[in-house]
């Protein structure tokens, strides 16, 4: 069942620039001052410790696809912010917030991922602002 | 006799023993590392008046933004670090949100290690408070243990170093002070900085209202800090209880190589 928030802009502003999916690093892999929006399909959801990971294959514009590898907090985590493991599905059409990795692979962390029928979902985390409500 | 019998045999012996057995309390049990005998119902009753603190309580939000502010240095002087440990704040990868060397300093968990003392409680896991006679555990989500005594032992005259390191602990009214020594230069006191034989970390952890626990930490180190470090972290109650995290299960991150090999 999907978590629904009825207000977009707070979640951006909660996530961005932010430090979701670090509970168990350091920061020094993803580039925290870029935040890109990857619109695409869902292949995988890996409910997993130490970290979810979120799966996409997203459309190039060459008219082929390009599969991403996106890091996400631990379920326990997760949890405490209201998802679950059926969250977020294979075949489900979103776009995800990330940070990318530094080092230019198809990899990033992730924090709010928007659903074609406008769902949000936010890990909540973030540095210096207040939590949400 | 099948496993069940010698079990319920076992256990019944050992009430037998323990009715027979006298109050069991260490008399010099402030003087002594050893544990008092636990052996009667009295020792039970020593529970009597303590706080309820059942329930699952994760970090909260805003104590975890105060995590990561320790960590990558946004205010210059909170902690009050030595101008070396500054400096070694400085150079770790966790330094100005990510854009410092990468690579820097380790963090334990990237590679499942234990956070250990003090940075263990401030980490943004979920914990549990179990009190028991003449002892309280806590708990946190990443399976490690701390063991709190409070039946009156003093610490040990030189324990061996562990990531946890060595807690005694005695209630003030519904507060449990605890005193943590011993812990090994590899334990934490954030992400990506570590403590030193001489750290000390003494916590007053109570029960704020319903839906909140509150732990008042202060941790001195002559090396690490210029004056002893004062902090407050909040935990919420969290409905979701406790939620396995086995780090070993899926970690896709060790030594900082991020493996992008898609699941099957």
């Amino acid at each position: 069942m999907k978590h629904a928030s009825s207000n977009r802009l707070i979640a951006a502003l909660l996530w961005a620039p932010c430090s979701v999916a670090l509970a168990h690093h350091s920061f020094a892999m993803f580039d925290m001052s870029k935040t890109l929006t990857l619109a695409g399909t869902v292949t995988n959801f890996e409910w997993t410790n130490p970290h979810a990971w979120l799966w996409i294959q997203v459309p190039d514009s060459k008219g082929g696809s390009q599969l991403w590898g996106l890091e996400g907090q631990a379920p326990g985590e997760l949890t405490r912010h209201g998802w679950t493991r059926h969250s977020i599905n294979v075949g489900d059409k979103i776009s995800v917030q990330i940070h990318p990795l530094k080092d230019g692979e198809l990899g990033g962390s992730f924090g709010i991922v928007t659903f074609a029928n406008g769902t949000v979902l936010s890990s909540g985390m973030s540095i210096g602002a207040q939590p949400a409500p | 006799m099948n496993c069940t019998g010698l079990v319920l045999t076992l256990l019944g012996a050992a009430a037998a023993v323990t009715l027979l057995g006298n109050d069991g309390m260490a008399a010099d049990a402030h003087t002594s590392t050893a544990a008092p005998k636990a052996s009667s119902t009295h020792w039970w009753e020593s529970l009597k008046g303590l706080p309820d603190w059942s329930g699952a309580w994760g970090l909260d939000d805003q104590s975890f933004a105060q995590t990561i502010s320790d960590s990558t240095g946004k205010k210059p002087n909170d902690p009050p670090l030595t101008p070396k440990y500054a400096a070694l704040r400085a150079a770790n990868g966790a330094a100005n949100n990510g854009q410092g060397p990468p690579g820097g300093v380790e963090t334990n968990s990237v590679n499942c290690i234990p956070d250990g003392m003090p940075g263990v409680m401030t980490a943004p896991f979920a914990f549990e408070f179990l009190v028991s006679p003449g002892r309280v555990t806590i708990l946190p989500e990443n399976n490690e243990v701390r063991r709190i005594y409070t039946d009156g032992r003093a610490h040990p005259d030189d324990p061996d170093p562990t990531y946890e390191g060595n807690s005694i602990g005695h209630w003030e009214g519904q507060t449990l002070v605890v005193d943590t020594t011993g812990m090994l230069p590899q334990a934490e006191l954030f992400v990506g900085l570590h403590v030193t034989e001489q750290t000390h970390v003494v916590e007053r952890i109570f029960r704020r209202d319903a839906q909140t626990m509150q732990i008042d930490t202060v941790v001195s180190d002559p090396v690490i800090f210029t004056a002893p470090w004062h902090y407050t972290r909040t935990y919420k109650r969290s409905d979701a209880g406790m939620i396995e995290y086995v780090c070993e299960q899926n970690n896709r991150d060790r030594n900082w190589k991020v493996n992008l090999t898609p699941p099957k």
